[in-house]
C-alpha cells in the first residue's frame, strides 16, 4: 500500500485552456494508478465540505480509498499560461489554516506540503516535498518521523531550508541536520541531481520532448520516484531516472499513459554539461498592450529558463527611425546565437529579422498560433522551427541553443 | 482602495443555469490506449454513472469504456444524472494519450 497526503485543488489554465481538479496529492494519486492498476492507494487530504463528494468521485474513480481532514475553503490556482507563477486563491496569507493536522501512519508515504495545514506522519520510507518555493517546511519540523526518508526538493526550497544556494551547504544540510537516506535536487532544465548517504552523486538528465506542457510536472516526478524507490525497490538513481523519463512522456501528452512505447521516439534525454550562455533575440510586435504582454511574458519565461536575452522593446526602446532604432536592433541581433520570433500579425519588422537571421544562419525558433502555412512558407522552407504553442517554443529555444553550445 | 487581491476572481468557466446548459470541456483521465486509437475527432461518447458516487465513465457506441472523467466538479454532473439528465461527449482533439472532450446534455 502507497499511502499519499497532499493537496486537493482547483487548477485553471487560461492558455491552452484548462480547467481541472488536482492539485500535487490527486495528481500523484493518478500518476501512481497509472503505473499500477493493482496496488493499494490512500489518499489523506483537506477538504471543504462541499468538495467532499468531489473527492469521493476521484475516490471511485482511481480506486483508491480517500481520507478527508475538513478545511474551510477549496484552494485554486490560476494561471495565465504554463510558464507564469499560478495566483492562488484564496491569497496565500488569507487561506485559513485548517484546525487539525492530518496524522497517520503507514509504511510507504509520498508527502507533498499543503497550503491549508500539515500533515504528521510516521513511516518506514516516506518521500516528502514540501511544494514551496516561498516557505517551506522542513520534514522533522512538521513532526513527522521517518525510518528512511528521501526529499525531493528544487534547488530554491533547498536553498531557503539550508540557508544558502552553496551545494555543499545544502548537502549537508540534509543529511545532518534532516538525516535524510536520499536527496533529490531538481535544478529546472538542467535535470537534477540525486545524493546517497555514501556521498555519491548521480545526474539525472531532463528530456526533450516534441511538446511540454509544464503544469503538474513535479508533482508526476515525486510520485514516479516514490513507487519506484519505495515500492519497486530500485536505487534511488534508477527510480529518478525513470521519473525523469516518464514525466517527460506526462509532459508531451498531458496524460498519465506512461507506457505507450510510440511516445518514445520523440523523448530523448538532454545532458546539458555547460548551461548555454548564447544570447537570444527576442523578435516581435510591440504596438498594442496584447503584444507588449506577450512579448514580456517570453522574456520573462527566456530569463526564467536561465537565458541571456537581447529584446529590442526592453533594450531599445520604442524610437523612430531617426533614433537609430534599426541599427541598434540588428547590432543587437548580429550579437545573439538563437532568433525566438513572434510571428502572429506578421509584423513587417519581426519577418525583416527573421529573413536576416536566416541569412547570418542564426536559428530560428517561430512561435505562430494564428498564421496559415500559406502565410509561413518561406520560413518553414527555411528551416525555422515553428511552434503553435508558448512554452513548447520557449522550452525549444533553450535545447537548441544548448545544443549548438555543446557541438 | 486596499489594493489587495485577496478577491481574484477565479473563473471556473461559464455559468451554468440548469443541468441542460452544462457544457464541460475536459481531459479523458485514465483512457483506454486500445480505445483511443480507434477514436477520431467528432465522435460521440455516452458518459456512464457506474455508482452514486461514481466513476463517470465515457463509453463507446459498442459499450467499451474509453476513459473516465472527472473534470472540476464531478458532483456537478452526477447530480445532474441522479435527477435524470443524460450526457454525451464529443471528442475534440487526440494528441497521443491527451483525448479532449466536450460533455454535454443530450436533452439539450
Amino acid at each position: 500500500m502507497i499511502t499519499i497526503v497532499g493537496g486537493f485543488y482547483n487548477e485553471r489554465c487560461l492558455h491552452p485552456d484548462f480547467r481541472e481538479k488536482f492539485g500535487s496529492g490527486l495528481r500523484g494519486c493518478h500518476t501512481i494508478r497509472n503505473l499500477d492498476s493493482e496496488v493499494e492507494i490512500g489518499f489523506h487530504t483537506y477538504a471543504p465540505d462541499d468538495e467532499l463528494l468531489n473527492l469521493k468521485i476521484a475516490g471511485s474513480t482511481l480506486n483508491m480509498a480517500t481520507y478527508p481532514f475538513k478545511s474551510e475553503q477549496i484552494i485554486s490556482f490560476y494561471y495565465d499560461h504554463p510558464m507564469r507563477t499560478p495566483i492562488i486563491t484564496p491569497r496565500p496569507d488569507l487561506i485559513v489554516p485548517a484546525e487539525t493536522d492530518i496524522v497517520f501512519e503507514s509504511d510507504l508515504i509520498l508527502y507533498y506540503g499543503m497550503l491549508e495545514g500539515k500533515a504528521r506522519v510516521k513511516g518506514k520510507r516516506v518521500v516528502y516535498d514540501p511544494q514551496s518555493p516561498v516557505k517551506p517546511i522542513a520534514f522533522r519540523a512538521t513532526g513527522s518521523t521517518a525510518d528512511e526518508l528521501a526529499v525531493v526538493v528544487n534547488h530554491k526550497e533547498a536553498s531557503i531550508l539550508a540557508g544558502s544556494w552553496d551545494e555543499a551547504t545544502i548537502r549537508n544540510y540534509f543529511f545532518n541536520e534532516e538525516k535524510v537516506a536520499v536527496l533529490v535536487l531538481k535544478m529546472g532544465p538542467k535535470g537534477a541531481k540525486v545524493f546517497n548517504q555514501a556521498g555519491e552523486e548521480h545526474l539525472i538528465p531532463v528530456h526533450k520532448t516534441a511538446s511540454v506542457w509544464k503544469i503538474g510536472t513535479g508533482d508526476v516526478f515525486d510520485a514516479i520516484f516514490s513507487y519506484y524507490w519505495m515500492a519497486a525497490g530500485l536505487k534511488p538513481e534508477e527510480a529518478a531516472f525513470k521519473a525523469s523519463f516518464m514525466t517527460a512522456i506526462y509532459s508531451n501528452t498531458r496524460n498519465y499513459g506512461f507506457t505507450a512505447s510510440k511516445h518514445h521516439e520523440y523523448i530523448q534525454p538532454l545532458n546539458i554539461s555547460n548551461y548555454p550562455t548564447g544570447k537570444v533575440y527576442l523578435a516581435g510586435p510591440f504596438f498594442t498592450y496584447g503584444q507588449k504582454w506577450v512579448i514580456n511574458e517570453i522574456y520573462r519565461g527566456l530569463q526564467g529558463l536561465g537565458l541571456a536575452v537581447f529584446s529590442p522593446w526592453h533594450h531599445v526602446g520604442e524610437g523612430t527611425v531617426e533614433m537609430g532604432v534599426a541599427e541598434k536592433d540588428i547590432i543587437g541581433l548580429k550579437e545573439c546565437k538563437i532568433v525566438f520570433a513572434v510571428v502572429d500579425g506578421l509584423d513587417s519588422g519581426t519577418l525583416f529579422e527573421i529573413g536576416y537571421a536566416v541569412r547570418m544562419e542564426i536559428p530560428v525558433i517561430v512561435y505562430v498560433e494564428n498564421e496559415t502555412p500559406a502565410a509561413l512558407t518561406m520560413l518553414s522552407g527555411t528551416f525555422c522551427v515553428i511552434e503553435k504553442d508558448m512554452t513548447t517554443a520557449l522550452y525549444k529555444c533553450l535545447w537548441m541553443l544548448a545544443e549548438k553550445e555543446n557541438e | 482602495m486596499s489594493g489587495s487581491s485577496s478577491d481574484y476572481s477565479f473563473d471556473s468557466g461559464p455559468v451554468q443555469t440548469s443541468c441542460a446548459d452544462i457544457v464541460l470541456r475536459t481531459q479523458l483521465a485514465s483512457p483506454n490506449p486500445a480505445v483511443i486509437a480507434e477514436l477520431g475527432v467528432g465522435d460521440i461518447l455516452t458518459i456512464h454513472l457506474l455508482s452514486a458516487v461514481g466513476p463517470l465513465q465515457a463509453l463507446t457506441a459498442d459499450n467499451v469504456v474509453a476513459g473516465a472523467i472527472l473534470t472540476s466538479n464531478p458532483a456537478l454532473l452526477i447530480n445532474c444524472i441522479n435527477n435524470g439528465s443524460e450526457f454525451q461527449a464529443r471528442v475534440l482533439s487526440i494528441n497521443g494519450g491527451d483525448c479532449q472532450i466536450s460533455i454535454y446534455c443530450s436533452n439539450r
